[in-house]
């Protein structure tokens, strides 16, 4: 049998193999730049873990396709299950940096669970990247030098932006507030307060309901006691379905202006026939026409993932679209740097000047004072129609 | 808003009361129950989607396949997750079916996906007004369908030859042996019989609710506390509780706000239980020394 | 040797363990700080589950009220955080003890759910309390006593601590106490335990320890939010406690390792984690049931016990000496829902005797005996020991007031060792105080048990049981020791060794009341005996008198029936043939090769004494109780390895012993049960049943329940025949009836016998059983002793079998 290796051999072996491994660590070219993802996998919110990794899937398979970072060192995805609680994304982190060399950590949709980590990353000094959790101190966190970047949303900009599209295009004077009862509900509840006092405008009222509470109906009649005339919604697209469900129950026409949770998953299907009654507001859609860096992804994501037909099965956007531009300015950053090292990629991530991504021409998107990529102008609103996302005209 | 808060409680606790009825059937012939039987709620749902919505059946043929898959997992449960373990007198039968839900929920996740998707009807469309109440006309629907159940299990407990052995199993195991009862069997079919009862709970609600993999574990807590208030073996009361803490719920959001929902319910589970420790309609506890 | 070897490798675990918290990268120290925190709380939840046999679902509540307390006291209210963790615990140990008030009050199912409500109940203040709590966002900045590595470290100490802890626990009176509990809440209550304080007492430190664990891991990730304590969690804590093994003491650590590790062990398959992990948890409950810390211990039992001092029975002499006093009963009755069960019974157990009570199965034996050990309350009369009235104590009570007992079934306390059994009696309920392991050794050769005294008390055969049982009532010091049937299931050498021992019981000076079916036992050395029926004190005086008082003759044999059957018949073919068939019930064997052949169409009577197998006999062959040693043939057919529904299918009927008629269900449904093996059942034979029975006539839509005892025992026999057997058992049919019903129910069996019914009948009113019989057969002590016609088993023999002999 001359394929059977002898005793010798079968010894010898192991040995050469971890001889080559040694050979190939001082050989830093062959080393494989790994990037970390802590997010919801499993759980109510698996669904945005699913669209992170999809957007990073993409940038990652451009920038290896083009021969890598740092003179041919091909990046690797690393993910984690956070399972939406703050203690596993804290173990998961730890993981990441310590045992599997992770360079950045990119972060998922539960603000608790990014909250938890920020002071991780500053000590460690190694960068965390937020793509979707969007409490404010995430970025904001008082640590000097601060590690925690951010393409997406900064809720208190997005408040502001909701409370001033309510009153003037929908004349509102008293809107009610619909929140889910989370983390990013309560964000949402101290931003919209505030920038409702600024604006002047009363709130009829704050009602919570839960991730998975069937009907919503009851908390909907104590604003319209309240006497609501508009409602501000604060929601992933189930439990926002929900809502809206609700409302057509109860027959209550009012306009609907909400954050841009509803734009995950399926809100049109399981919102049914009132899903084109919401305004709400996004980073990104790709529905219309595209700009290059659009085309290119989605062409990407139909040839990558079979189930991805067209425009409507890129969801959640702005999960797939976040993490986009933020892995492309990573790769940036990291070319900036010539390194890996946590505070040379801090510096690099700074010293970005230009960048034509998905989202926008991003110019200086980070700078000592703002850690966060997108602002009040990147907004737009948009509404469903059938379960294509349009801009709302007019 | 009572009229809000009636027709909202009532819809939802007739579902808790339907849910519950399954731990009521097992627990009274062996003394078990299945701690995931949410999952067995998730499951119903999600056959009946993947045929009527994957493979466009008509929901006559989805919805009777769903409950033979219902009852299939209801056994597949019991043979597993229970009767290992009562055989050995060891009570890991409790973290056993939790851990084969745990199981089940995360294949559905894998095969179905993880996003949330909708199961129409067009008794979920269009929904009936007055002043300021609306009602689906599902909603009308599920309680009487709800109650019918309660009914029809009444009725085959009282009226049915497999009912006068379920009911003999549960007052005299041994004696219900000699009768050439088999007893075992007769678990068994009650596993698969609370499945089922879950799963028509799941297509009910799925209309109203949305379908996914991870949707029976509240339902499934939720029911747990309705079955142990009803007193765990008196199926009528097990529906009256079902109706009660769907009503308590919705009260509590309409007067108190959203943010007391739970802490009121589940203060008034203990409070229950305090005043009656063997549930609301449940049999004095026999004590023999 | 094994000692030695085991502080070596927990030294080096422990150097280990600090090795990685302060020398290797923050997260392997994280991760073992991950795990000294669930195992903490686990060791809590194993205070609860293993030692006092609860389940809680909310302890995870209880883990995220202590990492509040501590997030809250160190960022709101400025205290450092070794001021705020003792705090903390503190004030999770209140809130616990409030929560017990209602939580125990339920048990099993119910307070499983009232855990669960609270544990939800925390987690929504949590969230709807923004200002305290910091709300949904969680309260961020929570300050560390040291670095990673040093929290981590600090969290193994508690770990080890706790370890420590619970290893004396469950070794200290107030742990033996739980578990004595949990295994046997009488015979606990028997030696002075007080149910309330030891289950609140388990409730608390259960959630202090969670509450604690819950401090460090606040500590430790320096960050907490409602979603850091989901409710999985708690469901993840039974598990740690079920996979690693209730009750053992590295069952939480190792519990722990499995649910912390195994997830990060899987951690690259992301999604799939939770799916493997579930699967993985099956596998595990499958192949240890007893979770792996049993296991391992079945692997590593200790091989030899250490050579122990010889045991010194003058001072377990003198310990049993100490109290002196008699039991008196006056006028005690009691009734259950309108049945008498004790009808005004007066007796008196004096120092130094042995009172012996003894009468038919359903006379009131075991009730009075509860009547006076505070198990029962009596609806009337008075128990004093010496001049102190106890009448209404509770049975904890009891020890202290000089009065111990043992239990018709053998109750040790199965998951403790001999040893630890016997020192439970001498704490007498004490929370406190040192239980003398010399002297329960010594009580332990007093009463002559000679087995290892560290084995469990579950795991030894069945005479055993009884001594410890006495040991350990021996052990509360008693002055009066009652016992209940203690020479059940003992073979006739150990019989004799009990009588002894009873007698010199006796001679120490304790009051002796037996319970005892064994009548040459109770011949033999009783000094007084009080005989029962119904519930009446029918007779009292000393064996001798006794034995020749018609009134207990009546009693134990029936009143002379008319003639037996008038030609004697030729048996047919055989039909239902028993050989060397062995059985009985776990560690107790009753039956011993026992033969017996019954021709079809014979009526066969089957006697024997209480204890003497005649029920085990029934049950073996109806196939309730399987497996069983030797065959059974029924028609040529082996039905000895099917169980009962197949057996019962097959047309062997068994009429069991009480009757066991469906009491909610109605005399109709009770009937068409009876039919269940056939397929050609017509509502048509209700009507002859009801011809055959009439008094069931007006009650057919009647609960079976509300029937009287002599109707409800037609109805068991009109649903046996419903059956068509082929043959018929009747298992004590005369049990508890009046005679007037007694010969009517006979007249009906004549009647089957004329019409051609196989039937094998057991009763004590052998008179009436040799009436009918062609053949008889007396079992003693699980054997065939004698069998014959009637005429050859009537007589004296008979009467030693029931009466024991006048030796």
């Amino acid at each position: 049998m001359p394929t059977s290796l002898t005793r010798r051999q079968a010894l010898v072996l192991p040995a050469g193999i971890a001889a080559g491994s040694l050979i190939g660590r001082s050989a830093l070219a062959a080393e494989p730049i790994k990037i970390g993802l802590v997010a919801a996998l499993s759980g109510p919110s698996a669904k945005s873990g699913e669209g992170i990794t999809r957007g990073l899937a993409i940038a990652i398979d451009e920038i290896n396709a083009k021969g890598g970072l740092l003179g041919g060192r091909m990046l690797e995805l690393v993910r984690r299950d956070d399972e939406s609680n703050p203690a596993k994304g804290q173990t998961a982190a730890r993981e990441l940096i310590d045992k599997e060399g992770a360079v950045i950590l990119f972060g998922g949709i539960d603000s608790p669970v990014s909250l938890a980590i920020v002071p991780l990353v500053n000590s460690a000094k190694v960068p965390l990247m937020g793509v979707w959790a969007a409490a404010t101190n995430i970025t904001r966190n008082g640590a000097n030098p601060n590690y925690v970047f951010r393409v997406s949303a900064v809720d208190a900009l997005v408040d502001r932006a909701l409370i001033k599209y309510a009153t003037t295009k929908f004349g509102a004077k008293k809107p009610g507030l619909m929140l889910v009862n989370n983390g990013w509900g309560e964000s949402n509840l101290k931003g919209l307060t505030a920038a409702a006092e600024t604006a002047g405008v009363k709130l009829a009222g704050a009602e919570k309901f839960d991730d998975k509470d069937p009907d919503m109906t009851p908390q909907l009649q104590r604003l319209r006691e309240a006497g609501a005339d508009s409602i501000l919604l604060v929601a992933n697209a189930a439990p926002g379905a929900q809502v809206m469900k609700s409302l057509q129950k109860s027959a209550w026409v009012v306009p609907v202006v909400s954050h841009w949770g509803i734009s995950g998953g399926r809100f049109p299907e399981l919102a049914g026939s009132w899903a084109g009654k919401v305004h709400f507001i996004q980073t990104y859609s790709f529905f219309g026409p595209q700009n290059e860096v659009g085309k290119r992804v989605l062409a990407a994501m139909m040839a990558k993932y079979s189930d991805v037909k067209g425009p409507g099965d890129v969801t959640p956007p702005v999960g797939v679209a976040n993490a986009y531009d933020a892995m492309q300015l990573t790769a940036l950053a990291i070319a900036k740097a010539g390194s890996t090292e946590g505070p040379k990629m801090r510096e690099g991530f700074l010293a970005i000047d230009n960048y034509q991504g998905l989202i926008k021409n991003y110019a200086k998107p980070f700078t000592d004072e703002n850690h966060d990529a997108l602002n009040e102008n990147d907004y737009v609103m948009v509404r469903y129609n059938g379960d294509k996302i349009e801009p709302v005209t007019g | 808003m009572l009229a809000t808060a009636l027709v909202s409680g009532l819809s939802l606790g007739s579902i808790y009361g339907l849910i519950a009825l399954g731990f009521t059937l097992t627990f009274a012939v062996s003394g078990t129950v299945n701690f995931a039987q949410g999952s067995s709620v998730m499951l119903g749902a999600v056959i009946c989607y993947a045929l009527a919505m994957g493979l466009h059946w008509p929901m006559l043929i989805a919805v009777p396949l769903a409950l033979v898959g219902c009852a299939i997992w209801g056994l597949i449960v019991e043979r597993i997750a229970v009767r290992p373990f009562v055989a050995r007198g060891s009570n890991a039968w409790l973290i056993a079916t939790v851990a084969l839900g745990i199981v089940l929920d995360n294949v559905v996740m894998v095969v179905f996906g993880k996003e949330p998707r909708a199961l129409p009807s067009s008794l979920a469309d269009d929904p009936w007004v007055i002043g300021t109440v609306g009602i689906f006309p599902l909603q009308v629907v599920v309680p009487i369908v709800g109650l019918a159940l309660a009914l029809a299990v009444h009725l085959g407990m009282h009226r049915t030859g497999l009912g006068l052995k379920l009911r003999a199993a549960v007052e005299n195991p041994d004696a219900a042996r000699l009768m050439s009862i088999d007893v075992t069997m007769l678990i068994a079919f009650t596993y698969a019989a609370a499945a089922l009862l879950a799963g028509i709970g799941g297509i009910l609600i799925a209309p109203l609710y949305n379908v996914a993999y991870d949707m029976g574990t509240l339902f499934g807590i939720k029911a747990f506390a309705v079955a142990i208030l009803g007193g765990l073996t008196n199926p009528w009361g097990v529906v009256i509780a079902g109706l009660g803490y769907g009503l308590v719920e919705a009260c509590a959001t309409t007067w108190l706000g959203s943010s007391s929902t739970q802490i009121v319910t589940f203060s008034v589970v203990i409070a229950a239980l305090v005043l009656a420790p063997s549930g609301l309609f449940g049999g004095r506890t026999k004590v023999r020394v | 040797m094994r000692t030695a070897a085991a502080v070596i490798v927990a030294v080096f675990a422990c150097i280990a363990v600090a090795a990685v918290c302060l020398l290797t990268p923050g997260y392997y120290a994280y991760l073992l700080g991950m795990l000294a925190t669930t195992a903490l709380a686990g060791i809590g939840l194993n205070v609860l589950l293993g030692l006092a046999g609860e389940v809680s679902l909310g302890q995870g509540g209880f883990v995220a009220l202590g990492a509040y307390g501590v997030g809250i006291l160190t960022t709101k209210a400025g205290l450092n955080f070794w001021e705020a963790l003792p705090l903390a615990v503190l004030v999770v140990a209140a809130i616990s003890a409030a929560l017990s008030i209602p939580a125990l009050r339920v048990t099993g199912p119910y307070l499983a759910m009232v855990t669960i409500a609270f544990g939800f109940i925390v987690e929504s203040v949590s969230i709807e309390w923004p200002d305290l709590t910091g709300g949904s966002s969680g309260l961020a900045g929570i300050p560390a006593p040291f670095g990673t590595g040093g929290t981590a470290l600090l969290t193994c100490v508690f770990c080890l601590a706790g370890l420590v802890l619970f290893y004396y626990l469950a070794r200290s009176p107030s742990g033996l106490a739980m578990q004595a509990f949990a295994s046997a809440p009488a015979a606990a209550r028997s030696v002075g335990t007080s149910p309330v304080a030891v289950r609140t007492a388990a409730f608390v430190l259960a959630a202090a320890a969670a509450g604690l664990a819950g401090g460090l891991q606040a500590a430790l990730t320096g960050f907490i939010a409602p979603s850091s304590f989901p409710f999985s969690q708690s469901i993840l804590l039974l598990l740690v406690v079920v996979i690693g093994g209730a009750g053992w003491t590295l069952g939480p650590l190792i519990g722990s390792a499995i649910v912390v590790f195994l997830p990060e062990a899987l951690a690259s398959l992301a999604e799939y984690r939770l799916l493997i992990f579930g699967a993985a948890l099956l596998i595990v409950l499958w192949a240890a049931p007893g979770g792996i810390a049993g296991a391992l211990a079945q692997l590593l039992r200790p091989r030899k016990s250490l050579t122990e001092a010889k045991p010194d029975l003058d001072r377990a002499l003198a310990h049993i000496t100490g109290a002196r006093g008699s039991l008196a009963a006056e006028g005690v009755r009691v009734a259950f829902g309108g049945v008498v069960a004790v009808a005004g019974v007066d007796m008196i157990a004096s120092p130094g005797r042995i009172t012996s009570v003894i009468g038919p199965n359903g006379a009131g034996k075991t009730t009075l005996l509860n009547l006076m050990s505070g198990f029962q309350r009596p609806d009337a009369g008075t128990v004093r020991i010496g001049k102190q009235d106890i009448t209404g104590f509770s049975a904890h009570d009891m020890a202290r007031a000089s009065l111990a007992r043992t239990f018709q079934t053998a109750q040790p306390f199965v998951n403790l060792s001999v040893l630890d059994n016997v020192r439970l009696g001498l704490l007498r309920g004490a929370w406190r105080g040192r239980a003398d392991s010399d002297l329960a050794r010594a009580l332990l050769a007093l009463v002559g048990y000679i087995g290892s005294n560290t084995r469990l008390a579950g795991a030894l055969p069945h005479v055993d049981r009884r001594l410890v049982e006495i040991a350990r009532a021996l052990a509360t010091a008693p002055a009066v020791l009652l016992l209940d049937e203690p020479a059940a299931g003992l073979n006739e050498a150990d019989t004799a060794k009990l009588g002894g021992l009873l007698q010199r019981l006796a001679r120490a000076g304790l009051a002796v009341v037996l319970v005892e079916h064994d009548m040459s036992l109770v011949m033999s050395i009783s000094d007084e005996i009080v005989v029962l029926d119904a519930g009446r004190r029918i007779a009292i005086g000393t064996p001798a008198v006794v034995r020749n008082d018609p009134s207990v003759k009546a009693a134990y044999l029936g009143a002379a029936m008319t003639a037996g059957p008038a030609v004697t018949r030729t048996a047919g073919a055989p039909l239902l043939e028993v050989d060397g068939l062995s059985a009985g019930y776990g560690a107790l064997a009753v039956l011993d090769n026992v033969s017996l052949k019954i021709g079809r169409g014979e009526v066969i009577a089957l006697f024997g004494p209480n204890g003497a197998g005649k029920s085990t006999l029934m049950k073996a062959l109806s196939g309730l109780i399987r497996p069983v040693n030797g065959s059974i043939t029924l028609d040529g057919k082996d039905i000895g390895s099917l169980p009962a529904p197949q057996v019962a299918s097959s047309g062997l009927i068994l009429v069991p012993e009480g009757r066991q008629v469906f009491p909610q269900l109605t005399v109709a449904e009770n009937l068409r049960l009876g039919a269940t093996r056939r397929s050609d059942f017509s509502v048509s034979e209700i009507e002859s049943m009801l011809e055959r029975f009439p008094r069931l006539r007006p009650r057919l839509h009647t609960a079976a329940g509300l029937l009287s005892g002599g109707e409800q025992q037609m109805l068991a026999v009109a649903r046996g025949l419903l059956a068509k057997p082929e043959v018929l058992m009747l298992d004590e049919p005369s049990l508890g009836l009046a005679p007037a019903v007694v010969s009517e129910l006979f007249e009906q069996f004549a009647r089957l016998r004329d019409e051609g019914m196989t039937l094998l009948v057991v009763d004590q009113m052998a008179d009436y059983a040799l009436a009918i019989a062609d053949r008889g057969y007396v079992l003693g002590g699980g054997r065939v002793v004698a069998q014959g016609s009637p005429s050859e088993l009537r007589g004296a023999m008979l009467d030693d079998a029931y009466l024991g002999s006048a030796s």
